[in-house]
């Protein structure tokens, strides 16, 4: 297996020098629906890697990357997926936008072979924009599963550019595929079709009044288009150039269109883009039927139809409905209403309970801790270091209490990364599977009462694994208002992996207190969403959700994407431990540490924790991550009692978020935002805290 | 909040004769082919357009509950109510 390149390089580093894949390299760029293998595709042409899964929204940033490709070298280009030319979403609107500013050598478009009369009309958007084409029919396996043939020589003969069919989770076709690349030419084909009297005089109008075509970065007629559609991005390219002042009429010319657009509208019955896209569908029927004789036979054909099909697709075909009729039946268990619960919370207790917090959590990471690290590796190096530099102060930061070595590295290699792994590689399952749309379609109906669609449970279980990447995947909501109760969400009460394994791990052997956490971070949970419903005002979102269809994960996909997260998260973890263990070492020689400690004994003793436990919340500061070590590391010596665990771990959930989350919400919400929820979240923490520990006190519960 | 009565506009109401019905008011298991998309809201229409529900396509409702599930050609789609009101099937 071939292991990856781990930091692709995203848009936001390439910035820097040196970390330029070379402008003047020809691109090769990804476009296509969601969740139809783009990135797949991505990863087997270029060196580097982008995370696969199975739910649509997977890539929400651009992803470059370098391959060679015969003797020449290329940029390839992994984008977001989008459902047209013309986007809904603000994700969609990179990918467009990137089409429109870069000049690709080539655009490869990928679609599910299943689904040709649904993808193909984007195909023919590509093309109407004058875009160099390469069509890529990707899960070929699927399709001939369901007995879908595809004439692709004729395919490739109507719309004037290579056709290729790809199986690439496989790497079926990708040969072929590079072949094409290799020796690709522009048709410069521009299919024409007729979008009727309510259309056509008023694209050519709109075209005859925009200035030369290449200052677009696509074709005039799809510019035009796009603005018969109203498209944001389009708009904003004319206003843009009047601001620019780049020529004295172009003032005129804006509202020209404008008044253009508002005319044509008036005219037609119905909006301008439900006949632009009926006519272009229409189109596309007519290139379908021509190369999918059989494409109703699966539902609607009789008997006698089939004969006509070829032996070895029938063959297919056969075994195929064998297969897709499994995962039918696994679906409607996973989809049922009532059903659909008890589903979920077997893979709540096997997947995270058993597996990553009594297994990982618990039992590797006490041999690790204990044995491995406490026994073996930390006196040895103690007793080295000591031997070898004879200053206590340097002693201090390397092997203290505090240290470098004794406390960052092992917190970091013993503590977090067994933990974080376990749950990425459940994670990793469950994502390839196509579990998560499930889902959203299953939980819909209760998010919309905090003001989520369904489509936000895919945020919240990802910050499960780390909330820092899952803020970043709340670009996928639709309305600001939804984006905004999800971080908020996710800032407060989602405990991200290595927060929750230590808890789970802490509290297994103690069944009531699990059960008081749980239902008592669920609870602030939901009534927090509730109340950000409530006083934020907005609508609620609609939902709508493509369900990929369930799928056996791939092992080497599953191994790579574990792989290449911890990665990840152990080079941002362990810098971070480092620091914080240096941070500590300058607070004690300084007495700022005691200081500080001070500071927060107060709320500690406050929520009915001994004076120690402050150096948890202290850690908490930090990363969430940091202060569980902390915990784990009082529970591990005896100090704290069941009830106070409880409250402890309630608290630290409930705690601030870590420094990369707080950026990260910074970067997608505004600071004002990000200090706002953080300032919320501080007080509110060990509010609860309060509560819980003078109800359970008064109840007088022993746990 | 919406009502029913609001989304389902004046021009295109429930014509149960001719057996032109919104999705969220079909049987599941049933199949038919969308006759049309209600395109008074723009953002809905624009969405649906664009993942592929369109006039023409033939379409089975799959589930009611807890969200409507429906398919169209090969692919299996997840909306809520007010998305299942917005489209209108024929027999």
């Amino acid at each position: 297996m071939k292991l990856p390149l781990i930091c692709p390089k995203k848009d936001c580093c390439c910035r820097n020098a040196g970390c330029d894949p070379g402008t003047e390299l020809p691109k090769i760029v990804l476009v296509g629906n969601p969740n139809v293998g783009k990135s797949s595709l991505f990863n087997s042409l270029s060196e580097s890697y982008a995370v696969v899964s199975n739910y649509p929204g997977t890539s929400v940033e651009i992803t470059r990357g370098k391959g060679r490709i015969g003797n020449r070298e290329y940029e390839i280009i992994d984008t977001p997926g989008m459902y047209s030319l013309h986007p809904v979403s603000e994700e969609e609107r990179v990918s467009q936008r990137m089409l429109f500013d870069e000049k690709p050598y080539v655009c490869l478009h990928v679609v599910d072979a299943r689904n040709l009369r649904r993808m193909l009309p984007f195909t023919v958007q590509l093309l109407e924009a004058g875009t160099p084409l390469i069509l890529v029919l990707n899960m070929m396996d699927e399709a001939e599963d369901r007995g879908i043939e595809i004439d692709m020589e004729k395919l490739s003969r109507l719309l004037g550019v290579p056709v290729v069919g790809t199986v690439s989770s496989e790497g079926r076709g990708i040969e072929e595929l590079k072949t094409e690349i290799a020796k690709f030419s522009p048709s410069g084909n521009i299919p024409e079709i007729e979008y009727g009297s309510n259309i056509d005089p008023y694209l050519s109008e709109i075209e005859s009044q925009l200035a030369a075509a290449k200052e677009y970065g696509i074709s005039k007629r799809a510019f035009a288009h796009l603005l018969l559609q109203e498209d944001l991005t389009a708009l904003e390219k004319v206003s843009e150039k009047e601001e620019n002042g780049s020529c004295g009429c172009e003032n005129r010319s804006f509202c020209g269109l404008r008044s253009i657009v508002e005319e044509a509208s008036k005219q037609a019955d119905s909006p301008l883009t439900y006949l632009i896209t009926l006519k272009r569908q229409a189109y596309v029927n007519e290139i379908v039927e021509q190369v999918m004789p059989y494409a109703d036979s699966g539902k609607t054909g009789g008997p006698g139809r089939r004969k006509e099909k070829s032996e070895a697709a029938a063959r297919k075909e056969k075994s195929g409905v064998k297969k897709i009729a499994l995962a039918e039946n696994i679906d409607s268990i996973l989809t049922h209403p009532v059903l659909g619960i008890p589903v979920l919370f077997l893979i709540l207790y096997f997947g995270f309970y058993r597996f990553v917090g009594v297994f990982a959590a618990g039992t590797v990471v006490d041999f690790l801790e204990n044995t491995v690290f406490g026994t073996h590796i930390n006196p040895w190096v103690s007793a080295q270091f000591t031997a070898l530099v004879p200053y206590p102060l340097l002693q201090d930061l390397f092997v203290g209490e505090y240290g470098i070595i004794t406390q960052a590295v092992t917190y970091a290699i013993a503590l977090i990364l067994p933990i974080v792994g376990a749950f990425f590689l459940v994670f990793s399952i469950i994502e390839d599977t196509g579990y998560l749309p499930r889902l959203a379609l299953l939980v819909d109906g209760m998010f919309k009462k905090i003001g989520l669609s369904g489509r936000a449970v895919i945020p919240m279980v990802l910050g499960f694994g780390c909330s820092t990447m899952a803020t970043m995947v709340t670009r996928t909501l639709e309305t600001r208002r939804e984006k905004l109760i999800s971080t908020i969400l996710l800032a407060l009460a989602i405990p991200c992996s290595a927060q929750l394994g230590i808890i789970l791990s802490i509290l297994s052997g103690n069944p009531k207190g699990l059960l008081i956490w749980a239902g008592v971070i669920i609870l602030e949970f939901l009534f927090i969403g509730y109340l950000a419903a409530k006083v934020l005002p907005g609508e609620n979102p609609t939902f709508i959700l493509e369900l990929p269809p369930l799928r056996r994960p791939g092992l080497s996909n599953i191994a790579v994407k574990t792989y290449s997260r911890m990665h990840w998260y152990f080079l941002e973890v362990l810098p971070l431990f480092v620091l914080a263990s240096v941070l500590i070492w300058i607070g004690r020689l300084t007495g700022l540490f005691d200081l500080a400690l001070k500071a927060m004994e107060y709320p500690t003793q406050w929520i009915g924790l001994p004076a120690d436990a402050a150096t948890v919340f202290l850690f908490g500061f930090f990363r969430r991550d940091f202060g569980a070590a902390g915990l784990y590391g009082m529970h591990d010596s005896g100090l704290l009692t069941g009830v106070q665990l409880v409250v402890a771990a309630v608290t630290l959930t409930l705690f601030m978020p870590c420094i990369a989350q707080f950026m990260m919400t910074v970067k997608e919400r505004g600071l004002k935002t990000a200090l706002a929820i953080s300032g919320f979240i501080f007080p509110s923490a060990f509010l609860v805290g309060f509560i819980v520990s003078t109800l359970l006190d008064a109840l007088g519960v022993v746990l | 909040m919406k009502t029913k009565s609001v989304l389902i506009s004046p021009i295109e109401t429930v014509r149960e004769d001719t057996g032109n019905t919104p999705l969220s008011l079909m049987q599941p298991k049933k199949g038919g082919k969308i006759s049309h998309l209600e395109t008074k809201n723009p953002g809905i229409l624009q969405k649906l357009m664009a993942m592929g529900v369109l006039p023409g396509m033939p379409v089975t409702l799959l589930r009611r509950t807890p969200s409507f599930l429906f398919e169209v050609d090969q692919t299996r789609y997840a909306v809520d109510r007010e998305i299942a009101d917005h489209i209108f099937v024929s027999f």
